[in-house]
């Protein structure tokens, strides 16, 4: 810590008593931290970025499947598949919206045709029932922008879509109120083992005193295992980079459009988001840097030619944005496992693309795993429900009339391409997890997420993240520490 | 809900809808509204502080505040009521607008008639899926020069521009001004995208190196930009990688394109011009909805804010006029037709019958820069204008004038081809 005459000195290392430390709060952390939040435990949430669901599971193709094309005999698919029905429940206690538009994967050639009843044996084996076999006609009805090549398609009503990046802050939000302690900034950079326990988990600045540590470190969690020697696995970096397409190309597609799987990867897929713009990918490449999640120029030509196949209408013209995620590969199957030997330590690692689908299955079984090693005892007051803050672009206009004479600050439009106000802002920093930068802002209200990229925007929510926080602007930044938007003041600026 | 009721509706206070609104009033309309998603009046003027404004209506070389502040003393002058921080959320085709407002709510405006007035906004990373991260430190150039001029703050210290339209090269020289370093103006065609004087006063006099024919293949950096890698590119425009370097920067500012802001005209469901990305128009600046007009760059990207104010005037006066009398009588449209050389011409459509009042300017833009050229506006085989120009490029938009004698004539034919073609 730099003091105020300049000189470095240590800082004292804040100590935190827990009975459960989480580690990482992306999408499985999160639901693992709510699922405890409705017993008598003391949970900690630990996460390295400066907001939850920073990693994987924000930079996803946005689907919570059904299990249909998960590889038989795993435990990935026993979850997917047990805990598709949950989402329904979850969402609707945790007002995230989501829809259940259903998957196609499409047939174009003669052999694909022919794999089409073997793709519904397999879906049927693991447990996936209602699944349909459409002719040409029936597929073209429902996606009549689809080549008119296209000669079958496999139907699978039961996969849906939503903003995974929602789901997570909602699973926080309401982790949160129900006691959980989430801490951002802080990684893990050892675990003590006393005595065959775990003990203490050490953090940049802070240590943690606790009973169990439960590993959710995604991309990362073969390293935060090694730190208590269970280190049989190893997870490297899958990349998949994707197109987010302008509203406008809405209608071109309904449901969840994919070729049939390739030997590796499902292929790329095209869907409308929960927002309603349209999605496509992911490429699937292995890398070797964790943390790259630059996308690159033969990726997203792969993209647009792969979908093109299907979609011949589309034009890398239409995106709004491109990303990349990295997905963990490298475990043969998802790791919800106790240590066998260090009391106190719960893996949910390997979890790979379907994480976002399987996050309340695992958190389920991480449960069930924890209520061997300590009493779960239910807390009386827990409260399920989260109230989602109010969108002022979708009301009605009377319901907006009714917004603003009531709160000044839904009456200032702060987003104009998604018509964000202040007040939906001024929510997100405040609620907890708060939203301290852009990014968080943008993933919390769609401020930014427009046409315009944040081009109009960026300076207002920088100004009210500044006055919010009590931070100059010059300290406001992207996406935490090190991604700070401004130098320094212009000549002679005054202020 | 509070309702409104009001002669002229405008929105946007920019160059084109001060200039409508000051026109409508003087035109005789009683209640002109202007409607300002902002705190303050002039759209994106206040914050272009460089020269060059008002070379052509004021034969005076003033900044963005100067110019536009003519305008808004004139609006004051003519106590025209303003509506600030008003965001216009919706415009039904009978001319209602429905607008929010934290003092008054939600408004409902009963207009008799509207001018689309919007702007336009940049091209971002996205539209050109630049590959990379995505750090901090990526921004269009408008977003840089609020930064700089209006919030008092220097975004970056190395800087790379990609793109040479106006306020990318404008923004170079501010950047230097500022004690920054511009690395490099880089540009993907083999001719720049703004005007000639903003190269030579901007990127030539402070010894800023411009690239053209090559473009940005990567950005680099996680938090923070690092550097952008950059290549040559060939005649498909596709970066030929082998010739790539890295430019270490902390900034990359992308200058790559306007596009108008037409997401309430569309919502409106007024005719499109797929190339312009505005709306169609008459030489009224008259929507295909009746009462329902457009100017600036709503219509069409313009080169200089004087032809804004002109195109704001037009739509104005002919808004107050149907506002007051009506809409104007139907008549046979003349349809203008963009021939060699031309991506597009405004006003797409033109009536014979007005002609007779006086000449009738056409914007139009080149698809391709050329030299020695020969503009000229045909019906069938009969030339009623043709003008020499030394040299055009797709930066600087033309003008040509029908001439009112050519109105008689016109009255017989339905479409006019216009021309750029070089002199052999």
């Amino acid at each position: 810590m730099i003091s105020r005459n300049g000189n470095t000195r240590k800082q004292r290392r804040e100590r935190v008593q827990a009975d459960v430390v989480v580690v990482g709060a992306g999408i499985v952390g999160s639901a693992i931290a709510r699922r405890l939040s409705r017993y008598r435990v003391r949970t900690v949430l630990l996460e390295k970025h400066s907001d939850v669901c920073m990693g994987t599971s924000k930079s996803n193709n946005a689907h919570i499947v059904c299990g249909a094309d998960c590889p038989p005999g795993k435990i990935e698919t026993e979850i997917v598949v047990r805990s598709n029905s949950s989402y329904d429940r979850v969402t609707e206690e945790l007002q995230v919206p989501y829809k259940r538009i259903g998957t196609a994967y499409v047939a174009i050639k003669d052999e694909e045709v022919r794999k089409l009843e073997a793709m519904q044996e397999a879906a049927a084996k693991n447990g996936v029932a209602g699944t349909r076999i459409l002719g040409r006609d029936e597929i073209l009805e429902i996606e009549p922008r689809l080549t008119g090549e296209t000669r079958a398609a496999l139907w699978v009503p039961h996969d849906g879509i939503l903003a995974p990046y929602e789901l997570g802050v909602a699973l926080c939000e309401n982790a949160a109120k129900n006691g959980v302690e989430i801490r951002t900034g802080c990684e893990v950079k050892g675990i003590d083992v006393e005595n065959g326990a775990v003990g203490r988990v050490i953090c940049n600045g802070t240590t943690v005193q606790t009973r169990v540590v439960i590993n959710a470190a995604g991309l990362f969690a073969d390293e935060i295992s090694a730190m208590v020697g269970w280190d049989d696995f190893q997870l490297y970096p899958r990349r998949g980079e994707f197109y987010i397409l302008d509203r406008k190309c809405r209608f071109l597609v309904n449901h969840i459009i994919y070729p049939l799987p390739g030997p590796i990867t499902r292929g790329a897929t095209i869907c409308p988001t929960i927002d309603d713009n349209v999605l496509i990918g992911p490429t699937a490449v292995d890398v070797e840097d964790k943390r790259n999640t630059g996308t690159t120029r033969e990726g997203l030509r792969e993209v647009i030619t792969g979908v093109q196949r299907y979609f011949p209408e589309i034009r890398p013209s239409m995106g709004v944005t491109q990303y990349a995620g990295l997905r963990p590969a490298g475990a043969d199957d998802f790791i919800v496992a106790a240590h066998p030997e260090v009391r106190g330590f719960i893996n949910a690692a390997g979890i790979r693309s379907t994480g976002i689908s399987a996050c309340l299955g695992v958190a389920e079984r991480v449960e069930a795993l924890l209520s061997e090693q300590m009493e779960l005892r239910a807390k009386p007051d827990y409260n399920p429900f989260r109230e989602r803050a109010r969108r002022f672009g979708s009301c009605s206009p009377e319901e907006q009339d009714s917004l603003i004479s009531r709160n000044v600050r839904y009456g200032r439009v702060v987003c104009r391409c998604e018509t964000v106000t202040e007040q939906e802002i001024l929510e997100a920093i405040y609620r907890v997890p708060r939203a301290c930068d852009l990014d968080a802002v943008k993933r919390r209200t769609r401020a930014g997420m427009g046409r315009c990229q944040g081009g109009f925007c960026t300076t207002r929510v920088m100004s009210i993240l500044s006055r919010e926080l009590g931070l100059p602007m010059e300290m406001i930044t992207k996406k935490g520490p090190g991604s700070e938007i401004l130098k320094r003041p212009t000549k002679g600026a005054s202020r | 809900m509070i309702e409104h009721r009001c002669d002229v509706a405008v929105v946007g206070s920019g160059a084109g809808g001060l200039a409508a609104a000051v026109a409508a009033r003087e035109a005789g309309a009683r209640e002109v509204l202007v409607l300002e998603r902002d705190n303050i009046l002039g759209g994106i003027l206040p914050q272009c502080i460089h020269t060059g404004f008002g070379l052509e209506i004021f034969s005076e070389d003033l900044t963005g505040p100067e110019y536009i502040h003519r305008f808004v003393a004139r609006a004051l002058e003519l106590q025209l009521p303003t509506a600030l921080n008003t965001m216009v959320l919706e415009i039904t085709s009978n001319r209602e607008l429905y607008a929010a407002s934290p003092e008054e709510g939600l408004l409902k405006i009963k207009a008799g008639a509207v001018v689309l007035a919007m702007g336009c906004r940049e091209r971002t990373r996205g539209a050109l899926a630049i590959p990379g991260t995505r750090p901090a430190g990526i921004m269009t150039a408008g977003l840089a020069q609020r930064f700089v001029n209006i919030e008092g703050y220097m975004p970056g210290e190395r800087i790379v521009v990609l793109g040479s339209g106006d306020v990318g090269m404008i923004m170079a020289r501010r950047f230097t001004f500022e004690g920054a370093h511009v690395e490099a103006v880089v540009e993907i065609l083999p001719y720049i995208g703004g005007l000639i004087r903003n190269k030579v006063q901007c990127l030539d006099d402070y010894g800023i190196p411009l690239f053209l024919e090559h473009t940005v293949t990567e950005i680099l950096g996680n938090m923070r930009v690092t550097g952008v890698k950059i290549a040559k590119v060939n005649e498909d425009l596709e970066p030929i990688l082998e010739t790539g370097r890295e430019i270490a920067c902390d900034t990359l500012v992308l200058s790559v394109g306007l596009i108008p802001e037409n997401e309430l005209s569309e919502k409106l469901g007024v005719e499109m011009d797929s190339v312009t990305g505005g709306p169609l128009v008459n030489e009224l600046m008259e929507t295909s909805i009746p009462g329902i007009f457009a100017c600036g760059n709503v219509v069409h990207v313009c080169d200089i804010v004087d032809n804004v104010t002109q195109m704001g005037l037009v739509a104005g006066k002919s808004a107050a006029r149907f506002a007051l009398e009506g809409p104007a009588e139907t008549e046979p449209r003349i349809r203008l037709r963009p021939g060699e050389n031309v991506r597009y011409v405004v006003p797409q459509t033109i009536s014979a019958a007005r002609l007779a009042e006086a000449p009738l300017p056409l914007h139009l833009r080149v698809a391709r820069p050329d030299e020695n050229v020969r503009v000229s506006i045909v019906a069938g085989r009969r030339c009623i204008f043709d003008s020499r120009e030394k040299a055009v490029a797709p930066g600087e938009a033309l003008i040509a004038s029908i001439p009112t004698s050519a109105a008689e004539f016109l009255a017989q034919v339905d479409e006019l081809q216009i021309d750029v073609q070089q002199v052999k």
